[in-house]
């Protein structure tokens, strides 16, 4: 029988995969999609726990992270677009300056 | 038959990521996080969170992704050479992945769709969900539509096309 | 229960059948020469012009972002609307502020002419 551990310790795989993405992949867009999957692993922690503790408020929690995750796509994909402008690059080993 | 469908749709989650944060091309990489994010809705749906799975898959996969690859187009990020005609060694794992993720849904709509034996002992219908999001969380909704005004507000501010380019410097 | 998905699943099992059966039959039995014009991507009949990689304008961006923003506020429709009825006038009041503020964005990004073509 598959208990709450089990997809547990599936969300702690990928927020592992996530991190590991984001440590080495130099392209700023899969890094960005890297964080979304880290993000994507909370979710699976939070309705998993909702699940097991038969309590709704961690499905609340999901809807919101979603939404600040879409917020987030929105103003960082457009942070990389206006770096690329400058840089014509996005590797994020040229992300050294906090003001151009 | 739910554990069965666990280690499946966990296995289809973790290759597509796996891969997903290997390919060299992002194009590719987005393919692969659109089947992981399908696979985890479907594991949402076993955790008894209906609406959150259809959520993953309007917001995720259907308009974030998207945006993803959006912008890898915009800014030529693909590399260029184009292939010649399909590539099964390319492309053999995503089909193969996403056919796989196609029977897990078919088999969880059709063995049972009242999904009573599936679905583990708790089940949040839509109907509760928005009873306690409009009621106990009705103010977090309102700070949620302030985020997504500031959201929308600096996305055109820092991507807008600057009308005097040349004078800056 | 089952019954009322018997159409749909003919229809999934219909259109898998012909759409790989099309593609293997018309590999195993089909005749293959490649010519240049062949291989090359179809626009329309024409020869192609140009890549269909090129980059393209941030307008589009500004208005995929939008679509981003109004998309989150359709997905928090749906549990309003199951629920309209008994969330009453206060779910009503609420879910018109919730469109009332998105609206503010939309109006200033109207207002500074992102959503023009010239």
């Amino acid at each position: 029988m598959i208990s709450v551990y089990h997809y547990m310790s599936v969300a702690a795989i990928l927020f592992a995969l996530g991190t590991f993405g984001v440590l080495t992949r130099r392209n700023a867009i899969v890094v960005f999609m890297c964080i979304e999957l880290m993000l994507n692993s909370v979710n699976l922690t939070f309705i998993a726990l909702s699940s097991h503790l038969q309590n709704m408020d961690g499905q609340v929690f999901v809807l919101f992270v979603m939404t600040v995750a879409a917020a987030e796509a929105a103003v960082g994909l457009a942070l990389m677009i206006a770096f690329y402008r400058n840089r014509e690059s996005i590797d994020v080993d040229q992300i050294n300056m906090l003001k151009w | 038959m739910a554990s069965l469908l666990f280690y499946i749709l966990g296995f289809i989650m973790l290759t597509a990521t796996l891969l997903c944060i290997t390919r060299r091309n992002p194009v590719h990489a987005v393919i692969y996080l659109v089947v992981g994010f399908f696979a985890l809705a479907l594991m949402f749906y076993l955790l008894g969170a209906p609406l959150v799975a259809a959520w993953e898959v309007i917001v995720y996969a259907g308009a974030i992704m998207v945006l993803f690859l959006f912008i890898i187009m915009m800014l030529g990020l693909a590399p260029q050479e184009l292939p010649e005609g399909p590539n099964w060694h390319r492309w053999g794992p995503l089909v193969l992945l996403s056919s796989s993720l196609m029977a897990c849904t078919l088999l969880l709509i059709f063995q049972d769709p009242a999904a009573t034996e599936i679905i583990g002992t708790y089940y949040l219908a839509p109907q509760e969900l928005g009873e306690a999001l409009f009621g106990r969380y009705a103010l977090a909704v309102e700070v949620v539509s302030f985020q997504l005004l500031f959201a929308s507000i600096g996305a055109y501010m820092l991507g807008r096309s600057l009308p005097k380019e040349d004078d800056e410097s | 229960m089952l019954d009322s998905y018997l159409p749909i699943l003919t229809l999934i099992i219909i259109a898998l059948c012909f759409s790989i059966g099309s593609v293997v039959f018309s590999r195993l039995i089909g005749e293959k020469r490649m010519t240049e014009l062949k291989m090359s991507p179809y626009e329309c009949g024409m020869p192609p012009v140009g890549s269909a990689r090129e980059r393209f304008s941030v307008k589009f961006y500004i208005i995929a972002m939008l679509f981003i923003v109004f998309d989150i506020e359709v997905v928090f429709m749906y549990p309003w609307a199951v629920m309209f009825k008994r969330l009453g006038l206060f779910g009503f009041m609420e879910m018109g502020v919730f469109i009332l503020i998105l609206l503010v964005g939309y109006a200033y990004v109207w207002k500074k002419g992102a959503l023009e073509w010239e």
